[in-house]
């Protein structure tokens, strides 16, 4: 990420790749209380730089309600994807920093509350009116840095006001659907506050950042956008040797080494944590090693600077074959796609192998110098989560009870068995404030076991679920291993007067093949029956990797209407769609139509 | 001097790479009225490509004079540049 192009560069780069967009582009427009015009070869480099090319489109500065309110206005024209709205505290605000100290903490705590109300009634204004994602500008100090060396000793010193305000912020827009804190003020400081702006930029052009910082800005916010559209990764993939600790174990012995509280040893140490910092925030880790699989698994149990136990591990595979196809056993594993793994490998030539053989996965550039392993991975794009949910902190251990289950059913041998002895209970329900968004994620990312694919966004969810036309359902289940969270979507439409179609139906992989599909289809049509239906329509869209699901209609008795476009369809009357007795069902909410 | 190195000659491929023009296209009478795009906005993309190309600080005033690729060439030399 290093290589920063001068600026007549960026502008012919961003020239080539502009006349090689792809259709599926992501539209981003700003509204902002400066210029960010300038900004537009930059983020166009720097989001196809990360695989996700950005068409961006600039409001004149100044210009934010205007845009905004007026449906009709050249913003929405647009149809953006993401929406950042960027006010700083000079343009609006224009001496607070000089003034805060004459005028008191609570006269500056009141002036940034008006700039804060002001950004989040246009967050606000803009989810009212458009679906795109919002990326809102949290506030820098500014150029002058007018407080002075003292300011931070001052319980009430202008620098905590700010931050404060900023933290206010953050709870504000977590209240509004698919918003979120763009940080601007972590630009700034990651950059340097002293050299962010060029004065005769400023002056000359209202341009925030000076050239230099264009490319920063337009990466971060790049990284933003990617985030917010894009689904983050599901596993990191490990390597051993020189990437978790220096040396070579089967050469050098547990012993020799290089990993614990001194350098070199320390490095890797502070790698590891980093890396189950990760697993906390959602993501699973697996080892795909060339190694001999007893000494590693003994490394992992006994090495007392170990930080990353064989229990963090939702897949170790140790053994000598290459490491491509190691990586398609842990998708398969863990029932995730190869888009979902990211390799982590201090080794140039695997990376290059893997990057050959399975390009969809994602590849970390480590350096050559384990010292600059933390920045890489804090570099890397495919690892910004936007909002943490409770099923993200959770992954991890669910997982792990999933391995568990695993065991059981080999050892079980009979399915009928296996499931009862899993004593499941689902609870369905209607889509509301609590399930929407996690509803939204799973819309977002599951790919196999999905009959549509049809990725809508969080207000279209919202849309759906208020109207009478619609239903969003969803399931819940748990087990005697623990709670697996929400793991089935599906969302009814009314076709016609006896007919109600499945517009999209999936479930998350980690429950395949426990009947869990069956209760909740039979859920489905029990919506459908009791909104006046006689036949259920389902849809099955095929993709790339949705082939597991394909038969899935023809399986449950729908049969597939002439025409060939994917269209299958059921008799409700019939009464074959049926709750399995394997599954307790827990009561469940209202059934009234759900308000969001 | 090979070409390709004079302070003419980089200046031109500047301007020729903002504006996406292949180098012959650019003399030293190009200007805000012969290449349309030539604006504001470009202004400020060539005053920040000058400057960092030569090393060079250029201020609002002496940017004002980037109106052709001679002008530039003629700020440049004050500077020394050349």
């Amino acid at each position: 990420m290093g290589t920063s192009l001068k600026p007549a560069e960026y502008l012919r780069k961003a020239r080539e790749i502009e006349a090689n967009w792809p259709s599926q582009i992501v539209g981003l427009a700003t509204i902002s209380s400066f210029t960010t015009e300038l900004l537009r070869p930059y983020l166009i480099v720097e989001s196809d730089a990360l695989g996700c090319p950005a068409r961006p489109w600039f409001g004149s500065f100044g210009q934010l309600e205007q845009l905004v309110l007026d449906e009709n206005s050249p913003l929405w024209q647009q149809n953006p994807d993401v929406l950042w709205i960027a006010v700083r505290i000079e343009d609006v605000d224009r001496y607070l920093a000089f003034e805060a100290a004459g005028i008191g903490p609570d006269s500056t705590r009141n002036r940034l509350a008006a700039i804060r109300h002001r950004v989040v009634e246009l967050a606000k204004a803009a989810r009212a009116r458009h679906r795109a994602s919002i990326l809102v500008s949290n506030l820098a100090l500014g150029p002058a840095q007018a407080a002075g060396l003292f300011d931070a000793s001052d319980p009430d010193g202008y620098g905590h006001l700010v931050a404060e305000s900023n933290r206010e912020l953050a709870r504000e827009m977590a209240q509004v659907a698919d918003a979120h804190v763009f940080d601007y003020a972590g630009a700034v400081s990651q950059a340097g506050a002293e050299l962010w702006s060029d004065p005769k930029l400023w002056h000359m052009a209202r341009s925030a950042c000076s050239s230099q910082n264009l490319a920063t800005l337009a990466r971060r916010l790049a990284r933003a956008v990617c985030a917010v559209v894009r689904p983050a990764a599901k596993c990191l993939v490990l390597d051993l040797d020189n990437t978790l600790w220096g040396g070579v174990l089967g050469d050098d012995g547990p012993h020799a080494i290089k990993l614990g509280d001194d350098y070199p040893g320390s490095v890797f140490k502070d790698f590891q944590a980093a890396l189950l910092g990760l697993r906390a925030r959602g993501f699973l880790l697996a080892v795909a090693s060339k190694n001999d699989k007893q000494t590693v698994l003994d490394m992992l149990d006994t090495h007392p600077e170990m930080l990353i136990k064989r229990e963090h591990l939702a897949a170790i595979y140790a053994n000598w074959d290459a490491k491509p196809g190691n990586l398609r056993a842990i998708a398969r594993d863990l029932n995730i796609g190869l888009d979902s793994l990211v390799l982590i490998d201090d080794n140039p030539v695997e990376r290059a192998a893997v990057r050959a053989e399975l390009p969809m996965v994602q590849v970390l550039e480590l350096p050559t110098d384990p010292l600059g392993y933390l920045q890489a991975l804090a570099d890397m794009a495919g690892l910004d989560r936007p909002r943490l949910l409770d099923e993200d902190r959770q992954r991890a251990q669910m997982v792990e009870r999933d391995v568990l289950r695993d065991t059981e059913r080999e050892q079980a041998g009979n399915v009928a068995d296996f499931l009862a002895s899993l004593s499941m209970t689902a609870q369905v329900g209607l889509c509301d404030a609590a399930t929407i968004e996690r509803i939204c994620q799973l819309i977002q990312k599951t790919n196999q076991f999905n009959l549509t694919t049809r990725r809508h966004k969080l207000e279209d969810i919202r849309r759906m679920a208020s109207s009478p036309e619609h239903a969003v359902a969803w399931l819940r289940l748990a087990d005697r291993y623990g709670d697996l969270g929400l793991v089935c979507v599906g969302i009814l439409t009314r076709a016609d007067e006896s007919t109600w179609e499945i517009d999209t139906l999936l479930m998350s992989c980690r429950v395949m093949g426990r009947q869990v599909e069956d209760a909740f289809l039979a859920f489905l049509a029990e919506i459908a029956g009791e909104r006046g239906a006689r036949r259920l329509r389902g849809l099955f869209l095929p993709t790339p990797k949705n082939k597991p699901v394909e038969r899935f209609y023809a399986e449950h008795g729908f049969a597939e209407l002439p025409g060939g476009n994917g269209q299958f369809e059921i008799d409700l009357l019939a009464g074959t769609l049926v709750w399995p007795a394997v599954i307790a069902r827990l009561p469940h909410a209202t059934r009234e139509h759900a308000i969001v | 001097m090979p070409l390709s190195d004079t302070v003419e000659y980089r200046t031109r491929k500047l301007v020729a790479e903002i504006f996406g023009l292949p180098i012959e296209a650019v003399t030293p009478s190009s200007s805000h009225e012969t290449i349309e795009e030539w604006d504001s906005l470009n202004l400020l993309n060539i005053l920040m490509s000058i400057e960092g190309e030569f090393g060079v600080s250029v201020s609002p005033e002496e940017a004002a004079e980037f109106v052709s690729v001679e002008r530039i060439l003629g700020v440049l030399r004050s500077k020394g540049v050349s």
